[in-house]
């Protein structure tokens, strides 16, 4: 019995000694990284130093300059009690590294700051639009933030116009992390029509993992503020090939049914009307009788209120009213006419989901002109692509007119 | 080692008494003989002249025979030995114009027959049965010239005043609670349930004490092997003195080394006499106002009588609520370690920077922070108490001040913590039965110290551990998490779910009874 006790403890305890509190870390010396933003370096400084030290070591297609946003905890507190060692009274910390990866730049950061970095609640990862262009840039940076276990798929993803570094250092007056500022801006979809959806990190890898093209949204920075409008086009290759404006970006979101929100003006009679929009759907319509020269509808059903009325028409009146719709339709129309220009001739990039529909809806052709999509015969650049809308008004708001007609 | 202790405490338990006893402990084997002086002689002997033994001799009404009578002064009911056997038996016999044989043996039937008017009286003619009842508060009647002596009831001793028990209060529900005194304890059974099924089967235990011992019952609903079981446990009780209902408890409970209570304890009468109609037993011992109710399942632990008592609905929230309190009492310190050293990920991120924020310049580990928080809470539930009740407020405003304001504003500890241990106390005293709540007292420090090597990992594996342990636990040979496991879905109407009144039809299954069925009229459920 004795011999057994033994072992037993000896189990217990080697269970305990040998395994236990390997990853033990008081929360308060975790560096919580928020935000990352991912630039291409400015000068080749550090690459020429890199080259003296060690000529043999091997290199990377692409550098990347790297900008970690570190929370200072103590510097989120109200009045900020003097119990940290913060002196600035910043919440936030920006490491800047530079390296052909972006996990060594992560482990270079430990050797200058005293809290490791920690990347369970990175929030928000930028990309600079030079990094998206480049060829081996976009890929290559994500691939460590997707294959880190540590690592959370639900953060979110933009496309910088400019540098993204310039971004992540916004100084927002409303919040005291810039990337928890730019998180909750990200949400606000369903106020505007002109953003996009968040991606979601986890969503890219599955467009990243898919043959077509996709969007993500723009980040565009300012002194004090940053604006999340517009998209960033990517080709099929993973390759950013342009940008759309914001009200490209409009007709996008009808176009591939994400609107979750946003409003419509349209100008009616002498003065403009402006429609909240609660509610779009649209659906695709394919004529697929010719394989070289396919034909698409898109039709558009939108649904919405009355917010402002500045011509004084009767709002009571029937026919009044389904001309409003129709001006409103229209405007619709004009939008997403404006998008498919751009993305359809100009750039031909399928993100208004015209491939996945195929895919969906005619499987046995998409089996035969995958490869002639949007490479080889380039069908989707031969296509042809219609509009309709039909708008429906549901409330006109609390009064019919503001003052008695001129 | 631990198979050591328990083979000697199965040893204990199977042989009654082979240990040899001290003398005085054993029988007095002798007679009454018929001379009074004689008599009274031997009983001052053997009480050695105690101070409160009470003895009067006088003559029988208006003749010369001599008689006497022995009681314990406070333990007798004084006015009733002077009215009913000195008055009747000095008085009674002249102005009633009896005649007084001479024959003492048939004064003694006289006495015995005619003259004493009480209820409860007997012969005896050895001085072990006769002391036995005297000591209990019982008045002896000595009468010279014969070997018998008359024993005649007259407890009447000053007894608490019947209260509602101060650990069990409820807002709705009876006021009474049990008293020290085992007769104002059956009765306030006795008024509850007045079927003739009741049974008291009374013994005495403690070779020394004497305790008076009651197991009730309903005698048609009780499991009969249930019953075999206890009063076969109950007959090896071999000790000299039982002072509370927890020697028993301790006696008779199947596992000594589990932390969880198997058997119990109530202070309540509605509650004992609902656990008998229910087909439990219920053990009352003298001297003590804590009842014992076997056998008992986890889930009886957290019920309350006032879950009956209110609406379904409010019933069901309420266990609802003290199943989550039970969880919270025992995890919530763990978790907060776990999360904070292991897993800072699945804190909203919000929260994770004000808990970093606030622990700044904390010098402990969260594990050491904990037991520092943990432990003083420990300390103040103790010492309040044990603390005279004026007292005891200047303990909360010590440790609710100084224990959690200063510590914060010192540094030691950080202001989350102080919320982390506060829920665990609420949830703790959330928890109707105390012999539960100081069970997950000592699991706490358990999940705590898994939480601390093994994250939230170890809190789970802490979790299974005790899971296991339980599901092997039983009271009373009946299984300890029953309905859960094993699974009666019959039974788990009245678990965390108190269905409404008309749905308890059955008795739980689990107990075996003879009679499940407790409504039987009706077929609308």
């Amino acid at each position: 019995m004795g011999k057994k006790l033994r072992l037993y403890v000896s189990m217990l305890l080697s269970t305990i000694l040998v395994s236990g509190c390997w990853d033990q870390v008081q929360i308060e010396e975790r560096g919580f990284v928020v935000g990352v933003a991912v630039d291409a370096p400015r000068n080749e400084n550090a690459e020429e130093q890199a080259e003296q030290e060690a000529p043999e070591k091997p290199k990377g297609k692409q550098r990347f300059l790297v900008t970690n946003q570190m929370v200072i905890p103590g510097g989120l507190v109200a009045g900020g009690q003097s119990t940290g060692q913060n002196t600035t009274n910043e919440a936030y910390l920006n490491i800047v590294s530079e390296g052909d990866s972006l996990f060594e730049v992560s482990r270079e950061f430990a050797t200058r700051a005293s809290r490791t970095p920690f990347y369970q609640h990175l929030k928000i990862i930028i990309f600079s639009e030079e990094i998206a262009r480049s060829k081996n840039g976009f890929g290559n940076a994500i691939d460590v933030l997707l294959r880190d276990p540590d690592a959370r798929r639900s953060t979110k993803v933009f496309i910088s116009k400019g540098d993204a570094k310039n971004v992540i250092e916004v100084k927002p007056k409303t919040e005291k992390l810039p990337s928890l500022y730019i998180n909750s801006i990200g949400e606000n979809n369903d106020r505007t029509a002109r953003m996009l959806p968040v991606m979601r990190i986890g969503d890219v890898h599955e467009q990243l993992l898919n043959q077509f093209s996709f969007t993500l949204p723009r980040i565009t920075a300012e002194k004090q503020e940053v604006k999340i409008a517009g998209a960033a086009l990517f080709n099929s290759d993973h390759i950013m090939v342009g940008f759309l404006g914001e009200e490209e970006t409009e007709g996008l979101n009808f176009l591939t049914n994400q609107i979750k929100g946003g409003l419509l003006k349209a100008k009616f009679k002498e003065d403009l009307g402006v429609l909240s929009i609660t509610g779009a759907k649209r659906s695709i319509v394919a004529d697929t009788r010719n394989k070289e020269h396919l034909k698409f509808t898109y039709q558009i059903e939108c649904e919405g209120a009355i917010m402002e009325s500045f011509d004084q028409i009767d709002l009571l009146n029937k026919q009044v009213m389904e001309k409003l719709q129709l001006a409103f339709a229209n405007e619709i129309e004009r939008l997403c006419r404006d998008t498919i220009t751009k993305v359809h001739k100009q750039l031909p990039v399928d993100v208004i989901g015209l491939g996945s529909h195929l895919k969906q809806y005619h499987k046995d052709l998409w089996k035969d002109i995958k490869n002639d999509w949007e490479k080889g015969k380039r069908l989707y650049g031969k296509s042809e692509i219609k509009v309709v809308a039909q708008v429906y008004i549901r409330n006109i708001g609390g009064i019919n007119r503001a003052e008695l007609g001129r | 080692m631990l198979r050591r202790i328990l083979a000697q405490h199965r040893r204990q338990k199977a042989s009654s008494s082979e240990l040899p006893r001290q003398e005085a402990a054993q029988p007095i084997s002798l007679s009454l003989s018929s001379n009074l002086q004689e008599n009274l002689e031997t009983i001052k002997t053997l009480l050695g002249n105690s101070h409160d033994l009470l003895t009067r001799s006088f003559f029988i009404g208006n003749t010369q025979h001599s008689c006497a009578v022995v009681c314990i002064d406070g333990l007798a009911n004084s006015a009733m030995v002077h009215e009913q056997i000195l008055a009747n038996i000095q008085l009674m016999i002249s102005t009633a114009e009896k005649t007084v044989p001479d024959d003492p043996e048939e004064i003694l039937s006289l006495l015995f027959e005619e003259v004493l008017s009480v209820i409860e009286i007997k012969k005896e003619s050895d001085f072990q049965s006769m002391l036995d009842c005297v000591l209990s508060g019982d008045t002896a009647l000595l009468i010279d010239g014969t070997n018998q002596v008359i024993v005649i009831d007259s407890k009447g001793w000053a007894t608490r005043a019947v209260e509602e028990p101060a650990a069990e209060g409820l807002v709705r529900g009876p006021r009474d609670g049990f008293t020290e005194s085992i007769r104002d304890n059956t009765v306030r059974i006795r008024r509850r349930v007045k079927d003739y099924h009741l049974r008291f089967d009374g013994s005495i235990v403690g070779e020394r004490s004497k305790t008076d011992l009651v197991v009730a019952y309903i005698d048609n609903i009780v499991d009969k092997e249930l019953l075999d079981e206890v009063k076969r446990r109950l007959a090896t009780i071999d000790i000299d003195e039982v002072e509370e209902s927890g020697f028993i408890e301790q006696w008779i409970e199947d596992d000594f080394l589990s932390p969880f209570p198997q058997i119990h304890s109530t202070e309540r009468p509605d509650k004992v006499a609902a656990s008998l109609f229910q087909g439990r037993i219920a053990i009352l011992l003298d001297g003590t106002p804590v009842v014992l109710i076997l056998p008992v399942t986890f889930g009886l632990f957290l019920h309350s009588p006032e879950d009956y008592y209110e609406r379904w609905i409010v019933g069901t929230l309420a266990r609802l609520l003290r199943y989550i309190a039970s969880f919270l009492a025992v995890f919530s310190p763990s978790f907060y370690i776990a999360l904070v050293t292991f897993h800072p990920g699945l804190i909203p991120s919000d929260l994770a920077f004000s808990i970093a924020a606030t622990r700044d310049g904390v010098p402990f580990p969260a594990f050491l922070e904990a037991i520092l928080m943990v432990t003083t809470m420990e300390l103040l539930q103790e010492a309040g108490l044990r603390l005279p009740k004026p007292l005891g407020q200047t303990v909360g405003i010590v440790g609710g001040l100084v224990i959690g304001d200063a510590a914060v504003s010192a540094g030691i500890v950080s202001p989350v913590m102080v919320i982390v241990v506060a829920l665990t106390a609420i949830a703790s005293f959330a928890i109707p039965s105390y012999q539960l709540a100081i069970a997950f007292r000592m699991i706490r420090f358990f999940a705590m110290f898994t939480a601390a090597v093994f994250g939230v990992y170890g809190v789970i594996l802490s979790f299974i551990v005790i899971m296991i342990h339980l599901s092997n636990l039983t009271s009373i040979g009946y299984p300890y998490l029953s309905p859960f496991a094993p699974q009666m879905p019959r039974d788990w109407k009245d678990l965390i779910l108190r269905a409404p009144i008309t749905f308890l039809r059955k008795r739980p299954k689990a107990l075996h009874t003879q009679d499940e069925t407790r409504m039987r009229t009706g077929d609308q459920s």
